[in-house]
C-alpha cells in the first residue's frame, strides 16, 4: 500500500489464469466473460481488455449504458458485446448502432429493436423462461415472440443471432429439467425457420460442473474472479485464483472502553463491509487472525488485538484476499456472513482506491 | 455499490431525498435541550442522503458543524462555502458534542430505535422501475435456489434493483414492496441487478413503479421497518445504497 488508508487490489495475473483454465475447461463451448457491476468491482475496463487480450471473444455487459461505455472504452468489433437488462423505455438506437448484442424477452422489446434499426440489422439472443421466472418468454409465449422474430429477420431489420437461458440451480435435476426445457425451446424455434443459433444457459456454476450445460457459449462471471460458491471447493481446489484483496492501514489503536485493545481502520458499513462480520470474521495483521468486533460504525470498522502488543498505527490489515498473507478468502468471507461472495464485492464502495497489479 | 460515475444509470432506480423533511427533522431536535456543541453527523455521504446537498439545506439552522467521514467529502462541503465548517472525527470533543445523525433523516440507530415516536420522519423514498411482467401457475419456483413458491397463480413484477445496489439477498426472507396502493411479498432471492415482487392479480405494466421504503403515512414500508426486517437499522440500508441509484432532491 502506498499512502492510502483503504485499497483494492486486483491481480490481472489471476484473472488471465482464470479465463485460461476456464477456457480449456469448457471447450469448444466459448467462453463470454460477464463485467456487470463495474466487473463485480473489479474495473470494468481492465477487465474487460484483458479478457479480449486473453482471447476471450464475448463480453456481458448487462445494460446498454455499460454496453456502450465498454465500446467507447475500446472493445471494438469483432469482440461481441452483450446486454440483456432492457428498459423498457430506452432508446435502443445507440446501441444497435454500435453493434450491441441484445437480450429479448418479449414481443414489445423485440418490435422497439426493430424499430431502432438504421443501417445495421438489430443482433438479438432470444430468450426462454426454462423455470426462473424472472425474464424469458414463457414455452406458451415462445413461439409468437420466435415467429416474429421470423417475420423481423427476413425484412432485414433484425439478425437472430442466439437463443438462451438462465438456470436457477436450485438442484442437479431442476437444472436437468431447464436444459430439457431450453432444448426443445431451441428445436420449436429451429422448426420456425431459425438457422444455426448460438444457444447460451449455463452461468459459472453449471459451466464448470456440466459437460451437457455448456451448448455453445457460457456466461463466466463470479468464476473468473476467483468465486466459487459457498460451503463447496475452495477457488485453489477448484483450480481458480481470486483476483481481490482489501486491504486498509490501521489508523488507531486504543483501549475500548472495556479495557481491552483494539484497532480501527476506515472501513464501514458506508465502504460495503458487511454488519453481520463482527464477531463472525478474523482478519490478518502481520500474518495473524484478530477478530472483527462490534460496533461497525458507518466509516470505520474495529479489530480486537487481545494480547497483541506491536499493531501500531500504519500497520497493514488484509481483510479478504486468496489467503496468502493469513487472512481469510471471499467465500469464507461470504460463509461467515451468510451470503455469496458476489454480495460481498459488488456493494463495496466506489470511493475505495482501486490499484491494478 | 459499483460502478463507475460515468456509467449513466438506465434503466431507473432512484431515491427521492426531502430536504425539507431533513430541515423539519433538524429544527425538532434542536427544540430539546443539549449541552456543548451540536454537530450534524454527515458521515458515510450523508447516510447515503448526499452530505453536501444535505449540508446545504442544514447550513442556516445555527448547528457548530458538519461532521465528514474523510477529507474528499471535507472539501466537497467545504467547496459549498456555507457558514457551517466541516470536521472530520479526529477533531471531534466527544464528551462536550450532541452528535445529530441518523435521527436527522428519519432513521434508527443503536442509540433511538423509534424515530417516529420523537415525530422524526423518514426523508429518503426507494423506488424502482418495473421491466418486465409474467403471469405464472400456482406452486412455480422463483428466481435462484427457488426458496419462493408460487401459492397460486399469480403476476410477478421484475423490479430493477438487487443486491449490487444495496438491496440484501436475503430481504425475501419477509421483505415487502409497495406497489398500487398496497405492500407484495418479494419473491425469492434478490439477484445481483433485479428482484421480483408477487403482485397477485393486481394489473402490472412494464414501465410502472414501486417503492421499496418510504414514508408510511403513504403506506409505503418504512425504512425503519425494511431495515429490521433483515437485521439491520435503517441508517446502515441507506447509507449502503449504491451508485446506480440516481438520487433527487424535492
Amino acid at each position: 500500500m502506498t499512502d492510502v488508508t483503504r485499497e483494492i487490489v486486483v491481480d490481472l495475473d489471476a484473472l488471465r489464469h482464470n479465463i485460461d483454465m476456464l477456457s480449456a475447461r469448457v471447450a469448444p463451448a466459448e467462453v463470454m466473460v460477464v463485467v456487470k457491476n463495474d466487473a463485480y468491482g473489479h474495473g470494468l475496463l481492465d477487465v474487460a481488455t484483458t479478457s479480449v487480450q486473453a482471447g476471450v471473444t464475448w463480453i456481458g455487459a448487462l445494460d446498454v449504458p455499460t454496453a456502450l461505455t465498454l465500446r467507447r472504452g475500446g472493445i471494438t468489433p469483432p469482440t461481441r458485446i452483450f446486454a440483456w437488462l432492457i428498459d423498457p423505455e430506452e432508446d435502443l438506437a445507440p446501441a444497435i448502432a454500435a453493434g450491441i448484442d441484445l437480450g429479448i424477452s418479449t414481443v414489445p422489446q423485440l418490435e422497439t429493436a426493430a424499430a431502432s434499426t438504421d443501417a445495421a440489422a438489430a443482433r438479438i439472443h432470444l430468450k426462454i423462461d426454462t423455470g426462473l421466472h424472472r425474464n424469458g418468454a414463457t414455452a406458451e409465449d415462445w413461439p409468437r415472440l420466435v415467429e416474429r422474430a421470423r417475420e423481423l429477420e427476413q425484412r432485414g431489420v433484425v439478425e437472430i443471432v442466439a437463443i438462451w437461458t438462465h438456470i436457477a440451480e436450485a438442484s442437479d435435476d431442476e437444472d436437468t429439467q431447464s436444459i430439457r426445457r431450453f432444448e426443445a425451446a431451441v428445436d420449436a424455434a429451429r422448426g420456425l425457420g431459425v438457422r444455426a443459433p448460438v444457444r447460451h444457459l449455463a452461468a459459472s456454476a453449471a459451466a464448470y460442473a456440466r459437460s451437457d450445460a455448456r451448448f455453445d457459449l457460457v456466461r463466466l462471471g463470479a468464476f473468473v474472479y476467483g468465486l466459487p460458491p459457498g460451503d463447496g471447493p475452495s477457488a485453489e481446489d477448484m483450480g481458480l485464483r481470486q483476483a481481490m484483496t482489501l486491504r486498509a492501514r490501521v489508523t488507531t489503536v486504543e483501549s475500548a472502553p472495556d479495557g481491552r485493545r483494539r484497532a480501527s481502520i476506515d472501513l464501514g458499513y458506508a465502504d460495503g463491509i458487511s454488519t453481520f462480520a463482527p464477531g463472525r470474521i478474523d482478519v490478518a495483521i502481520h500474518g495473524r487472525r484478530r477478530p472483527l468486533i462490534s460496533p461497525l460504525e458507518v466509516d470505520r470498522a474495529w479489530i480486537g488485538l487481545d494480547g497483541d502488543t506491536d499493531v501500531s498505527v500504519g500497520d497493514v490489515v488484509t481483510l479478504w484476499g486468496d489467503g496468502s498473507a493469513g487472512e481469510p478468502t471471499l467465500q469464507q468471507w461470504g460463509d461467515a456472513t451468510s451470503t455469496m461472495s458476489e454480495e460481498l464485492v459488488v456493494r463495496l464502495s466506489p470511493s475505495i482506491p482501486r490499484r491494478i497489479v | 455499490m459499483s460502478g463507475p460515475h460515468e456509467l449513466h444509470p438506465a434503466p431507473p432506480r432512484r431515491a427521492v431525498i426531502s430536504l425539507e423533511t431533513v430541515r423539519s427533522n433538524t429544527r425538532l431536535l434542536l427544540d430539546q435541550p443539549s449541552s456543548g456543541r451540536v454537530v450534524a453527523d454527515l458521515r458515510g455521504d450523508a447516510y447515503g442522503h448526499g452530505a453536501a446537498a444535505v449540508a446545504t439545506a442544514l447550513d442556516d439552522l445555527q448547528l457548530d458543524a458538519f461532521l465528514v467521514s474523510n477529507e474528499t467529502d471535507a472539501q466537497a462541503v467545504d467547496a459549498l462555502a456555507l457558514s457551517t465548517p466541516s470536521i472530520l472525527r479526529s477533531r471531534l470533543v466527544p464528551d462536550s458534542t450532541t452528535l445529530l445523525g441518523p435521527q436527522l433523516f428519519g432513521l434508527d440507530s443503536a442509540e433511538l430505535r423509534d424515530p417516529r415516536a420523537r415525530g422524526l420522519l423518514p426523508a429518503l423514498t426507494l423506488s424502482a422501475r418495473v421491466l418486465s411482467v409474467k403471469t405464472v401457475g400456482a406452486g412455480e419456483g422463483v428466481s435462484y435456489g427457488y426458496v419462493y413458491r408460487t401459492p397460486r397463480a399469480t403476476t410477478l413484477a421484475m423490479v430493477c434493483l438487487g443486491y449490487s445496489d444495496g438491496i440484501d439477498r436475503h430481504a425475501c426472507d419477509g421483505g415487502r414492496a409497495w406497489f398500487a396502493g398496497s405492500t407484495h411479498p418479494i419473491a425469492g432471492r434478490v439477484a445481483m441487478d433485479v428482484f421480483m415482487l408477487d403482485v397477485d392479480d393486481s394489473p402490472v405494466s412494464p414501465g410502472d413503479e414501486v417503492v421499496l421504503f418510504g414514508d408510511e403515512q403513504h403506506g409505503y414500508p418504512s425504512p425503519v421497518a425494511w431495515a429490521g426486517a433483515l437485521g439491520k437499522t435503517g441508517a446502515e440500508v441507506t447509507a449502503s445504497l449504491g451508485d446506480r441509484i440516481v438520487r433527487s432532491y424535492r
